[in-house]
């Protein structure tokens, strides 16, 4: 049986996600999934989910996604946190406030428009909380047809600049380091050269960053929109 | 009596980003110099001077450079805990005049502190070459504190300095009204006078260690409260409050930095393009040219300039009568070694074919166009001009520092100085027997002690000592760290650990010490390791570079990529093994900068007087050492004999070495450079196969760090790493000096 994810009953959405979440975690009892998910998860709920192949659970209540539940919940995280980073980069909303909204805004979303969100924000990878954003076709396509407004700085041309729209790192400590050098959002950064490593340079300094951070900083392009 | 009479001391805590000339500006202040180079990270310790002002007397303390006030590593962290705990009643913040922004982070974590402060822009030069204007009384205004610009290289503006140290007040936190901070203060309610926004951020870095020291010197209330902030601000707001504190101290440097900087577009690269810098290019270009001729025209075989115009100022000398003093024996002495005869004459001639053709122009254009200067600075750090461009340097280095050094002042002090003056006039004057032996016996004082540390090592390290400061200065060395950073990666390192290892190539010890500039504990371990087991100090450095260049360039090549090979081997394997987390890499590149020649001499004088001082009395006491083995007979055989029976098996059985080697290997436990030194000798004076040379140059490479850098090893990690380390390195060396010995013997390459 197929599911559509816009059309599967927002309970079972939200368990799936909550599994997700907890897998990453690497946990995969029962209890912690009953405690982490939003709705009430009643044993029938369970038993639906089981019936349709989307989850397994064994003796010891340990549960696990099914190969079907598995891509369902994939692209509702991905909606879900797409959302958050619309909604805390584009709306300007704290991190913190954002989580409500995007719990909302998931449901809503058709399954074009998270891609055609995701290629806005630049395919981002992270989400605003330092989790990984699942990829989605559209970011699996090597010739991208519509040029990003904001990319990251890695992907800048060699001598472009742009303001930084948000840096995404999920340590603290390295947030605070980059934003002590000036990376911070709203500054202006250029990118010198790709290759070793990247060097950046905001306001008069030059500074060398390898490309994993780079990947971390994004940029809204300045001066060109599109192609 | 009188004890309060004494007049009392003004603590003065000088604190900056990196590099932004900390210590050049305390220099300016006390007189005393620290190493200044142009190399963020320079100073890892802090330093202390005196200076007396206005009748009162000042302790100045010189800190490491810090991005911001919550530390990032352990040199960082120092610069806090002289905030916290030395209670200075002044604070001189140093700033690049050119970095506004990141001057004001850190300006509005200081004022947090409340003590009076003098904010010092530098590099008030370089500012104004790029157009920066900053309006110097309205930042004064926003902080209510004196403001002074200044270019220390060149003094200017340390009056200005000294007269606004002496009418300071306490500042003004711009950011004492913003809602986070207000609501921090709020809940601190005078429990002690602490920074309190800067206190929750130390909090939230979650370190522990850190944690504890916060502990003693904030107290324990305070800490609690600090930590009741933090949880009720975001159960009333739910919102963190870090992210507002930090949010509203963004919001403050935007503000900041629109109003008070004005930038000019464009001013950098106008017209200095002049006839003169044109006409100098094509000089270092074709001076480039030479050089790579006489290169590698020599290892393939093809006739060069230099190769021609030496024999023939060679030919002209051999018909001379060549005795006489010390003047002819300068000129020309005729003491044979790799590269035929050498002397003065054929000094100025390697000088003119191989380093002045590149170094003169370069230099020169250089210091005049800022231009040349600023696309140097950029090609250096992209891969494809990069690369030939360290290819350069290394050539250079090893011209000056393995020619120069090692086989002309090598050559002039110790065979004709020691050799010829000193030591027959010394054996003429000390009547035979015991004293006699003690002095310029075999293992006499002077005649080894004295010879390998003042003929054989001192000039090797000068050399690089010099090479090493110009390279500092000029900015160069950070671009080194772009290139590598991929390969240290590969180590478990980053770009960040090249400073430490190319110090290395000076000398360990201050290598291993400079290694707190690395982020994480996994990436000091390992950098301290690569250093204890392969990087060769600048004195071993100089004796390989001596003996090589007396064989075969294969011969050099097959020791460095035996060594090269085997760091990154165990660098590899190290970096899957020791558990912890390798830090990612952010490196701040400074512009090239002219070297300031004042700077180069006081650099390079501190640095020989440290040698003088550290190594020497070493060279002396492993001389009497071996003076004693020597003496000191038991059963028929001196105490030395019997360590070379002990080593035999090692040295002439796996190794296949003579066994004269044993007590360069004795030495080589005492300091590398001593160790190298021995062998040096042996090389010269034939004593060795080039076979042998290769295999004894890789073991002594690889072999244990000197008692000086162990030493250091305990003090930086403990004495439990150090002996780990040490006992692994050991049979490691020995162990790759028996394969390459036995694939050499094997495949019978002689490197002839």
């Amino acid at each position: 049986m197929e599911f559509i994810v816009g059309k599967l009953p927002e309970q079972m959405a939200e368990v799936l996600e909550a599994i997700w979440t907890l897998e990453e975690k690497g946990q995969d009892k029962l209890d912690d999934i009953l405690r982490e998910s939003a709705v009430q998860v009643t044993d029938e709920l369970l038993t639906t989910l089981q019936e349709q192949d989307l989850i397994t659970m064994d003796g010891e209540r340990r549960v696990r996604l099914a190969k079907a539940g598995r891509s369902l919940a994939e692209r509702i995280i991905r909606r879900h946190r797409l959302a958050e980073r619309l909604i805390c980069d584009v709306l300007g909303t704290h991190v913190d406030d954002s989580e409500g909204a995007a719990c909302e805004f998931e449901h809503l979303l058709a399954e074009g428009i998270a891609d055609s969100i995701c290629t806005l924000l630049g395919h981002p990878r992270f989400c605003p909380h330092g989790k990984p954003i699942p990829e989605g076709n559209c970011c699996r396509k090597t010739q991208e047809e519509l040029r990003p407004i904001v990319v990251s700085s890695d992907q800048l041309d060699v001598g472009e600049s742009g303001k930084i729209a948000y840096v995404c790192v999920p340590e603290h400590a390295r947030m605070l380091k980059l934003s002590s050098l000036g990376m911070v959002p709203g500054n202006r950064l250029k990118l010198l050269q790709k290759w070793p490593s990247c060097v950046l340079q905001c306001d008069e300094t030059e500074i060398a960053v390898e490309e994993r951070l780079a990947k971390c900083i994004y940029v809204r392009r300045e001066g060109r929109l599109g192609r | 009596m009188a004890v309060e009479e004494l007049p009392a001391v003004r603590k003065v805590v000088l604190v900056g980003n990196p590099n932004v000339g900390k210590s050049v500006i305390f220099r300016l202040l006390t007189g005393n110099y620290v190493m200044v180079s142009n190399f963020p990270g320079t100073t890892v310790e802090v330093s202390r001077g005196k200076l007396s002002l206005g009748g009162l007397n000042y302790e100045i303390v010189d800190t490491p450079g810090v991005q911001s006030l919550v530390p990032q590593s352990e040199d960082e962290r120092v610069t806090c805990e002289v905030l916290l705990q030395e209670k200075p009643d002044l604070v001189v913040q140093v700033a690049d005049a050119k970095n506004l922004r990141r001057t004001l982070l850190l300006a509005s974590q200081l004022v947090e502190f409340g003590i009076p402060m003098v904010l010092v822009l530098n590099m008030m030069d370089e500012a104004q070459e790029r157009g920066i204007e900053i309006d110097t009384r309205g930042l004064s205004n926003l902080l209510s504190v004196p403001v002074v610009e200044t270019v220390a290289i060149y003094s200017k503006g340390r009056r200005q300095l000294l007269q606004a140290m002496q009418n300071t007040a306490a500042p003004r936190d711009p950011l004492r009204e913003s809602a986070a901070t207000q609501y921090v203060y709020s809940v601190l309610n005078g429990s002690g006078s602490i920074p309190g926004a800067l206190a929750v951020e130390w909090l939230s870095l979650g370190d522990s260690s850190f944690r504890n020291q916060l502990e003693s010197s904030l107290g324990a209330v305070a800490m609690d409260r600090l930590g009741y902030a933090q949880t009720s601000y975001s159960e009333k707001s739910r919102r963190s409050l870090v992210r507002d504190l930090a949010q509203s101290r963004n919001d403050f440097l935007d503000l900041s930095v629109a109003t008070y900087k004005k930038k000019r577009e464009g001013k950098l690269l106008e017209a200095d393009a002049s006839s003169a810098s044109r006409v100098w290019l094509v000089l270092l270009i074709a001076g480039l040219s030479l050089f790579v001729w006489n290169e590698f025209g020599a290892m393939l075989g093809v006739w060069t300039p230099y190769a021609a115009v030496t024999r023939r100022v060679a030919a002209m000398l051999a018909r001379q009568p060549g005795t006489g003093g010390i003047f002819s024996a300068l000129l020309w002495s005729k003491a044979s070694s790799g590269r035929g005869q050498f002397g003065l004459v054929l000094e100025v001639l390697h000088f003119l074919f191989f380093i002045a053709p590149v170094v003169i122009p370069f230099g020169i254009l250089i210091a005049r166009s800022k231009k040349f200067t600023h696309e140097f600075g950029i090609l250096s750090r992209r891969a494809l001009t990069g690369i030939p461009i360290l290819l350069c340097v290394l050539l250079l280095l090893y011209e000056f520092v393995g020619y120069t050094g090692a086989q002309t002042l090598v050559g002039f002090l110790e065979d004709i100085v020691f050799g010829r003056y000193l030591i027959p006039l010394l054996q003429r004057i000390v009547p035979a027997g015991f004293l006699f032996d003690l002095i310029v016996g075999k293992y006499g004082l002077v005649s080894m002690g004295l010879v390998y540390a003042l003929a054989i090592v001192l000039p090797v390290v000068g050399t690089f000592f010099i090479a090493f400061g110009l390279l500092e200065d000029s900015g160069y060395l950070p671009r080194l760290s772009i290139l590598s950073d991929r390969v240290m990666r590969w180590m478990g390192l980053n770009g960040k650990a090249t400073l430490p290892m190319v110090l290395g190539l000076g000398c360990c010890t201050m290598a291993t010490i400079t290694t707190r500039v690395l982020n994480t504990r996994k990436e000091r371990l390992i950098a301290t390791f690569l250093l204890a087991l392969g990087i060769p100090c600048s004195a071993q450095l100089g004796v390989i570079m001596g003996i090589a260049a007396s064989f075969s360039s294969a011969a050099t090549l097959t020791v460095i990529g035996v060594v090269a090979s085997q760091l990154l081997l165990v660098g590899f394997l190290s970096s899957k093994l020791i558990r912890g987390r390798a830090s990612e890499f952010i490196f701040e590149i400074p512009p090239i900068r002219t070297p300031q020649l004042r700077n180069l001499l006081l650099k390079t004088g501190y640095r020989i007087k440290w040698y003088l001082k550290e190594a020497v009395p070493l060279f002396l006491y492993g001389t009497v050492v071996l003076f004693a083995m020597d003496k000191i007979r038991v059963s028929g055989q001196s105490v030395l004999e019997w360590v070379q029976v002990a080593l035999a098996p090692v040295l002439t059985g796996i190794l296949h070495l003579p066994a004269q080697e044993s007590s360069a290997f004795v030495l080589g436990f005492l300091r590398r450079d001593y160790g190298a030194a021995g062998m040096f000798q042996l090389a010269r004076t034939g004593m060795l196969t080039a076979q042998q040379v290769v295999v004894s140059l890789v073991v002594i490479t690889l072999f244990v760090p000197c008692l000086a850098s162990f030493l250091v090893i305990v003090k930086e990690q403990g004495a439990k790493r150090a002996i780990a380390i040490t006992s692994f390195i050991v049979p490691f060396a020995v162990a790759v000096g028996a394969a390459l010995s036995w694939v050499l013997r094997t495949f019978n390459i002689t490197f002839t």
